[in-house]
């Protein structure tokens, strides 16, 4: 069985003036790992920025569904969502010198209000799209290095690498500190392993069964060394074998009852867990999703 | 477990051509080999025939992972080859996995009939404990190579899919709760709202369900029954019969080891 863990680093070991580059493969991805960037940031008593391709609110409304208290920090103005377009762009045109100066402006108004510090999160989505000078993304992102030098901003660039093509990707990530992806159990066609960072536990997409045992086998065992509370979840998922259902459910049975597991399923797996007698197992709590 | 299911269409060729009798009407819907590389696309054509051949989603779901189950259990206790076959007769679906190679006895056999929820997990025999479960038959028989289990979904009638309706009243010194229709996942939940109620009403109260209009009943309404008798239980002097319950229901209670849980009127 082909188990793989990526060696990159976790979202979650991010320090002061990094520079990161974080892919990810779905949007799923991108908002579980963006949430556990601002929560991070909030809990340090940073400043969060967000410049993301959807609209602020639909953006925010994706933190808060991943149980990031979104609200009251937008009301103190610890956390703003912002569209790429009006900010890091001019419309419909990016200019590397533009986009600096607006970054600089951004970190003194922090310096000013007297944050620690600033994280900013950017979906690079807007250069896939007819923007012109588009061609100085790269400059832009090299010149941040010098840009972040002993400051206590970390910015983290966020690309989708199933829509950048491989050299452009590849000319961009050398100008980053670190690359962040989701730690990854299992990945092919059928079926998605992987960490989930916010709320805490691991995803599950497509189909599984026995063949995967191992893989699930390791997440479930590296989502146990978290802590609190554990989300096993299955929204994407549409069928799961029986083996794969015991081991879940008895990861429920293995924990100390100050901890729960949380089964996020489409009503059809959740109608397994249900028949597997999942619902009578103490710290076990199902929740049925439906396709939004 | 004692009605005659009837054979695959090839086996029934077979006996038949042995006795000379008139064939059944049965239509055969899908015959495919298994092995262990092939379970994907096999639960993908199952779902697909399932629907087709008039069983709900939901339903369809159920004969999905029950074929993926006996079919694992081919692949990894048994010879690791074998054959799936899915026949209609009558307003039924029949769906038979046979094992290619020869195992002495019919995969984990004794698992099934001693299919208790209380001893689990106790490995192995979850998957067929299961499937006994979702299916509304299960016969475990000898194949023409090997053992071979068939297991039996009723295509759905008009009646199966009348709206749920619950219906309180005082009957002497107990709460009757009448329950008619589908007890699925949220009408489970209305149940058990209604029981939550009762019994903060009345903490000892003496509450009998009442099922002889119930026309249906997935996985989530018999979890929502075993919440229901969880919660009285757990309500010092409150007490749970059923009464009037389906003999189909009744049967299924027995088979799945869930009987003994519940005192029945």
């Amino acid at each position: 069985m082909h188990v793989t863990v990526s060696s990159d680093t976790q979202i979650t070991d991010l320090t002061v003036n990094d520079h990161a580059c974080l892919t990810f493969g779905e949007p799923e991805e991108l908002f579980d790992l963006t949430a556990a960037f601002v929560r991070d940031g909030l809990a340090s008593g940073l400043k969060v920025l967000w410049l993301s391709d959807s609209a602020p609110a639909a953006a925010t409304a994706e933190l808060a569904k991943r149980g990031i208290a979104v609200d009251p920090a937008v009301a103190a103005g610890q956390m703003t969502a912002l569209a790429c377009e009006d900010y890091l762009l001019s419309g419909q045109s990016f200019a590397a010198g533009h986009a600096v100066s607006w970054l600089n402006e951004q970190m003194n108004a922090c310096r000013d209000e007297g944050y620690p510090g600033l994280r900013v999160a950017v979906d690079m989505s807007w250069a896939l799209r007819p923007i012109a000078g588009v061609e100085q993304l790269p400059d832009f992102e090299e010149n941040l290095g010098t840009v972040l030098a002993d400051t206590t901003v970390s910015v983290l660039c966020q690309y989708d690498r199933e829509r950048f093509d491989p050299v452009t990707l590849a000319s961009i990530t050398g100008s980053h500190t670190r690359l962040v992806a989701a730690a990854t159990y299992h990945a092919d066609a059928m079926l998605r392993i992987c960490r989930q960072y916010a709320p805490p536990g691991i995803r599950l997409a497509g189909e599984i069964d026995y063949h995967a045992e191992e893989a699930l086998a390791l997440a479930l065992a590296e989502a146990l060394r978290l802590d609190g509370d554990i989300t096993v979840n299955m929204a994407e998922l549409s069928f799961i074998d029986v083996p794969c259902m015991r081991m879940i459910v008895n990861l429920a049975r293995s924990l100390p009852p100050s901890r729960k597991v949380i089964l996020r399923c489409q009503p059809g797996v959740a109608s397994r867990f249900a028949a597997f007698g999942a619902t009578e197992v103490r710290g076990v709590s199902l929740v049925t999703v439906n396709d939004e | 477990m004692t009605s005659d299911v009837p054979r695959s269409p090839e086996l029934r060729d077979q006996a038949d051509a042995d006795s000379g009798r008139n064939t059944f009407s049965a239509d055969t819907i899908l015959d495919q080999p298994l092995d262990g590389e092939s379970l994907y696309q096999l639960r993908a054509s199952v779902a697909a025939h399932a629907v087709q051949a008039g069983l709900s989603q939901r339903r369809a779901d159920d004969l999905v992972i029950a074929a993926h189950e006996l079919a694992a259990n081919v692949v990894r206790h048994g010879s690791g080859r074998g054959r799936l076959r899915i026949w209609r007769h009558d307003q039924t679906l029949h769906c038979e996995v046979t094992d290619d190679g020869s195992t002495p006895d019919p995969p984990e056999s004794s698992a099934v009939r001693a299919g208790d929820p209380s001893s689990w997990p106790v490995e192995p025999g979850h998957g067929l404990w299961l499937v006994r479960q979702l299916a509304d038959d299960l016969r475990l028989h000898a194949g023409r190579a090997g053992p071979a289990v068939t297991v039996s979904f009723a295509l759905g009638t008009a009646d199966r899919v009348r709206p749920f309706a619950l219906a309180e009243h005082a009957c002497g010194g107990s709460t009757e709760l009448a329950v008619s229709g589908q007890l699925d996942h949220h009408s489970a939940e209305q149940l058990t709202g209604a029981i939550d109620r009762l019994l903060a009403r009345d903490p000892a109260a003496s509450v009998v369900i009442d099922l002889a209009g119930l026309t249906f009943w997935d996985a989530f309404g018999l979890a929502g029954l075993l919440r229901a008798q969880g919660r009285v239980q757990a309500s010092n002097g409150a007490s749970l019969r059923l009464a009037s319950t389906p003999p189909q229901l009744a049967e299924h209670l027995l088979e799945t080891g869930l009987a003994d849980r519940f005192t029945f009127d």
